[in-house]
């Protein structure tokens, strides 16, 4: 292929995506060469073509929504394993202070916190509840 | 309460390890759930099996709402479609 054939095309390629308007020189080319006539066709038939797929996309925004609560579970799920072990790490180390205490002969200031708390903490149901019944709006 | 001091280390050892695993499930409920999970963890290592039942209780009576994926409004965690928008909730979550 000359170099004047491949600026012809080139000028063609433009012209078939709308980016250059056809001239007089080359419709005069294409009446003259048949290879570049062959390629303005070509292209033509690739344009009827396409124009047959050529339609709307319809856009679900509902499923994009879907996918991407989807993706934040997952996230979210790795996240709190995260969280779990630096609480288990955390409570470990409270838990270690207890055990700490108990060693030192606080053992029985423990049992009597733990007998007061397993007393008055179900005393709070009743006003836990009503507060997430505030909360959620039931 | 003298014979406290009789109390073998073990059942110590037990008391601390059932805390911790008790703290430990609550947190991790209360994450899937939604809820407060430091604050509910932190209230499962307090006491056993007290705090466990109030917990049980507290979030399975009146469960979080979760938010709608179209309009973000709350929509009861029951509720297959949300009452505001109609949109089809997430059972996964």
């Amino acid at each position: 292929m000359s170099l004047n054939h491949q600026k012809i095309q080139e000028e063609l390629l433009d012209i078939y995506y709308g980016e250059k308007h056809m001239t007089e020189e080359i419709r005069i080319h294409l009446d003259t060469c048949s290879e570049c006539a062959t390629y303005w066709k070509e292209l033509d038939v690739l344009k009827n073509r396409m124009s047959a797929y050529d339609r709307e996309v319809e856009i679900d925004e509902r499923i994009i929504g879907r996918a991407f609560s989807k993706s934040n579970i997952i996230v979210e799920r790795k996240k709190n394993l995260k969280d779990l072990l630096v609480f288990a790490i955390i409570s470990s180390l409270l838990l270690a202070l207890l055990g700490l205490l108990i060693y030192m002969g606080y053992g029985k200031s423990v049992i009597i916190v733990q007998i007061i708390l397993m007393v008055c903490v179900p005393l709070l149901i009743p006003f836990m509840i009503r507060q997430r019944l505030m909360e959620e709006e039931y | 309460m003298n014979d406290l001091k009789d109390i073998p280390l073990y059942l110590w050892v037990v008391l601390i390890v059932l805390l911790l695993a008790q703290g430990c499930w609550i947190f991790w409920d209360a994450s899937k759930r939604g809820e407060n999970k430091w604050l509910w963890g932190l209230f499962g290592l307090l006491n056993i099996p007290s705090n466990l039942i109030v917990y049980l209780i507290v979030t399975r009576v009146v469960s979080k709402a979760n938010l709608c994926n179209a309009c973000g409004k709350k929509v009861r965690k029951n509720y297959s479609y949300c009452p505001y928008c109609g949109e089809m909730q997430n059972r996964e979550t």
